[in-house]
Formats: C-alpha cells, sequence, structure tokens
C-alpha cells in the first residue's frame, strides 16, 4: 500500500504512528511546509517530499499509483485545497481531519471519503467532563456510522429509576443501553436503582440514539412530574390552616 | 460592454464578513459582482463568532479563529483555484461594482499587480495604525499608498497573498509590502466604513502584530538593517 500524507507540525507524529501500525508496513511520503514534520519524518523512516501544498501534490506523476491520501493540517481551507487535489489526481481513499465541525459540508463535497472531526471530539469530552444530567453526543470513529449518548447523573439520582425501567422504555429502539457506577464498574442488576455518579451510555446509529435519549428523558420527566406532585400535595397537607 | 468585459475576466471571488449585517448583505453583493464579471468560483469565508445561517447556495468556509480578518482572507485565497482573486468586505457596503469589474479588467491586463479600495475607517483604529506603520512604511517607500487599516476591496494575484505571512488583522498590507510602488493601485473610495465593532478595544493589539509582521518584510527586502529592525520591535513591545 501506498500513502501519501499532508500533515502540519503538530499532527505529523500522530498521523505517521497511526501508520506505522498498518502490516504489513506501507510507502509513506509526507508533504509539508513545515521543518519539524521533516525531522519526524526521518526518525521515522519515511520518505519527505516537502511543499508547497497542494501544488506538490500536482506536480508528482508517482502519487497517481497511490492507494491512500490524508489531508492532516490544521487548517480547513488548507485541508479542503489538499482533498480536491487528491481527489483530481484520482486517489482511491480520501481521509480529511476537520478542525472545525461548521465545515464538514465542504470537505464532503470536496469529495473526503472519511472525516475526523477534531473539533467535535475536542469540545464533546470536555462537556462530558463538566456538565451533569444532560446527553452529550458523540461519534467516536469516522469509519463507522456508531455514536454514542453519553449522561451523568447527579440531580436525577434523586427520582429511583431503575435501569430495568429503562431498558424496558427502550425494547423498540436499536440501541443498547449501558451503566457504570462511579467506581467505573459495569451495572448488571435491572432492578438496580441509579444513585449518583452513575453514567448512562446509549450505543447505536447516531439518528436511533437521538431518539433513544428523548425517549429516556420523557421517562425521567414524568417521574419528576410525580415526584413534584406528591411533594406539593404533602405541602398542601402540611399547610392546612388551623381551625 | 458589460458582456465584453465578462466573457474576458475571470477570477475566484472571495466575501468575508464577521457580521449579522454581512450575511443580509451577501446575496446582493454576489448577485451583482457575478453581473459583471465571469466568476470561475465564489466562497463566502465567515470570520465571526457562532453559527452562520446560509442564504444562498455559495459554499461557505468558516474560518478559525474567529476574528482574525487576515487568516480569513488566506483561507479565501486556499480554497480558490483562480491565479486572481477578488476578495470583497461582505460587512460593509463601501464598494461601487464598476470599480471592481475595472480593478478587475486591470489586474488581468498586467497593468496593475494588486488593487486595494479604501473606505474612512474610524478614526481611532486610523490613528493607532498610523502611529505604529508610518515610519516602517515609510522605509519601504510606499507611506503614501497604505496608509489606512482597512480596504474593503482587494483584487490581486493569489500568489501573493498565500506567499506573505497573515496578521491578526490583515494580509494585504503585507502583501503590498512586497510590491514595487508602481506595481500598487489603491483608490479612495470615500465611503465612511464603521462595521469593525469587533476591533474596539483591540485596535493596539491588531496593530502591534501587524507591525511586526511588516518589519520582518522590511528586513526580508533589506531596506532596514538588523539593528534597525531590532529598535523597531522594542519600540512596538513597549508601546
Amino acid at each position: 500500500m501506498k500513502i501519501l500524507a499532508a500533515v502540519s507540525r503538530s499532527t505529523a507524529t500522530r498521523v505517521l504512528s497511526s501508520i506505522q501500525m498498518l502490516t504489513p508496513k506501507p510507502h509513506v511520503a509526507v508533504a509539508s511546509i513545515d521543518e519539524e514534520a521533516a525531522l519526524i519524518s526521518k526518525a521515522m523512516g519515511v520518505e519527505f517530499i516537502g511543499g508547497p501544498l497542494p501544488e506538490r501534490i500536482y506536480a508528482i506523476d508517482e502519487f497517481k499509483e497511490y492507494d491512500v491520501g490524508i489531508a492532516a493540517l490544521d487548517d480547513d481551507s488548507m485541508n479542503i485545497s489538499i482533498v480536491k487535489a487528491l481527489r483530481s489526481i484520482g486517489m482511491p481513499l480520501v481521509i480529511s481531519l476537520l478542525n472545525n465541525s461548521a465545515n464538514r459540508d465542504l470537505l464532503v463535497k470536496e469529495g473526503a471519503d472519511y472525516i475526523i472531526d477534531v473539533d467535535s471530539y475536542v469540545s464533546q469530552n470536555i462537556a462530558a467532563s463538566l456538565i451533569v444530567d444532560k446527553w452529550i453526543y458523540v461519534r467516536p470513529l469516522s469509519t463507522v456510522n456508531l455514536a454514542f449518548a453519553v449522561i451523568r447523573l447527579v440531580k436525577r439520582s434523586i427520582l429511583g429509576v431503575k435501569l430495568g425501567e429503562l431498558k424496558s422504555a427502550l425494547r423498540s429502539k436499536s440501541v443498547h443501553l449501558m451503566a457504570v457506577d462511579k467506581l467505573g464498574k459495569t451495572i448488571n442488576d435491572d432492578s438496580a436503582e441509579l444513585s449518583a455518579g452513575d453514567i448512562m451510555l446509549l450505543i447505536g446509529i447516531e439518528s436511533e440514539i437521538r431518539e433513544a435519549s428523548m425517549d429516556v428523558e420523557k421517562l425521567f420527566r414524568r417521574r419528576e412530574e410525580a415526584l413534584a406532585r406528591s411533594f406539593a400535595e404533602s405541602l398542601r397537607v402540611s399547610t392546612r390552616p388551623y381551625g | 460592454m458589460a458582456f465584453a468585459l465578462k466573457s474576458r475576466s475571470r477570477v475566484s471571488l472571495i466575501i468575508y464578513l464577521a457580521t449579522e449585517r454581512g450575511v443580509r448583505n451577501v446575496k446582493r453583493i454576489y448577485e451583482s459582482i457575478e453581473d459583471s464579471i465571469s466568476v470561475v468560483d465564489a466562497y463566502i469565508v465567515y470570520y465571526g463568532l457562532g453559527g452562520f445561517k446560509q442564504l444562498m447556495d455559495i459554499p461557505t468556509f468558516h474560518s478559525e479563529p474567529p476574528y482574525c480578518r487576515g487568516r480569513a482572507i488566506l483561507s479565501g485565497a486556499n480554497l480558490v483555484a483562480s491565479p486572481v482573486i477578488a476578495v470583497v468586505n461582505g460587512d460593509t457596503s463601501c464598494f461601487s461594482i464598476d470599480s471592481v469589474s475595472s480593478a478587475v479588467t486591470k489586474v488581468l491586463s498586467g497593468e496593475t499587480l494588486l488593487y486595494l479600495s479604501k473606505p474612512q475607517t474610524n478614526a481611532d483604529f486610523t490613528n493607532v495604525y498610523r502611529s505604529f506603520l508610518q515610519d516602517i512604511l515609510g522605509e519601504l517607500g510606499i507611506v503614501q499608498n497604505i496608509l489606512y487599516p482597512s480596504y474593503s476591496i482587494i483584487i490581486g494575484l493569489r500568489k501573493f497573498f498565500t506567499a506573505t505571512p497573515y496578521s491578526m488583522w490583515s494580509v494585504e498590507q503585507l502583501a503590498a509590502m512586497n510590491l514595487r510602488e508602481e506595481a500598487l493601485v489603491v483608490e479612495n473610495n470615500s465611503c465612511m466604513d464603521s462595521t469593525i465593532d469587533y476591533v474596539k478595544g483591540f485596535e493596539k493589539a491588531f496593530v502591534k502584530d501587524l507591525a511586526k509582521k511588516a518589519v520582518e518584510i522590511a528586513l526580508q527586502r533589506n531596506a532596514i538593517s538588523r539593528n534597525k529592525a531590532e529598535e523597531y520591535l522594542r519600540r512596538i513591545e513597549a508601546a
């Protein structure tokens, strides 16, 4: 296999070490305008062809025989122009990094086969570390149309929802539900009530997990309303005027 | 006449904008330019913060980091295919279609290599710009031409933008610094451009960054000695 990777100083190590996991070892050519990328390429024993980009891709005829092209720069405008160049020389498989999720449509339009959305991966990870009682959607691999939705329960743990109840609410959906406690152990007991710090995960096709998470939300809301009603009733009794 | 001009001129069009007002302007700007010149490809480059509601079928690129006008123009230049680009500020109405057409003709015929159309910008920003850049521009011998911080129409060869370092604020002044004075045309469009709200309070930061890049270019062009460059950089840092 022959791989052409356009990289920057910050992406060179990550991209090249991933490629080196392949067996048998592919032939790799690295295109970059950064001197640091030249140094990393030499250390990793791969060919460095330099820049400028994307002109260098058009200039070398040999690239027409390559199998995979990777656009992994920090700037989406460069990634888009490299994808355009790779497609125009007939590269069979084109992979691109996406630094701003809003530019996804442009990369799709230019013909990228796989788009690695660095932007949403970073922002969703930060959100998942900070936000509680709210669904966060993450798509871990660009090659598979699978995503997961994650929610960490804090306030909602007082609702006393059992794992089994959630599973039955999602019986008609083709998503997989699992829960992990705050110690990181899987909760297998369906009769167990979810407590503070527990994390719920929905795994499935992106559109289906969004629907399933809405179903779980409805169940939570029903329980919240029931709790609010019973609380209001208890207040009515205790505040009845004397005499 | 319009048909004859359109058939000869083939340029890439970049409309950059950072505001809601710009979003409303884009359709009108694109249609009027497209009527008068033959546009090979066009991109809207949005460099504001947050979302952008696309109003028409022109590809929209979201530039990072937000409010970095120089990077937005460079991104547009990276995306397009034609060797001649027309860069238009979508946030302002400070340009006429006639000036775009005539400037494109001048660049395509080789009469000029870079055309800039200058509106009047807010006085604070212009004063800060001049206080930092006037001396360096004097050393480069182009002081009269680029004494204004902002240009609403930029037309030139694409390579001038992609091969020039950009600053947070701009790339056009830096591209101009690499040209001989006669290759540059700057026209005053006598229009007051007040749509750079995001600059307010950050004038110095934008201009200091631009001035540092200008010193680098002046040094590369041997317009100033290394000692003089160091003195300029010290002065910029201390200000």
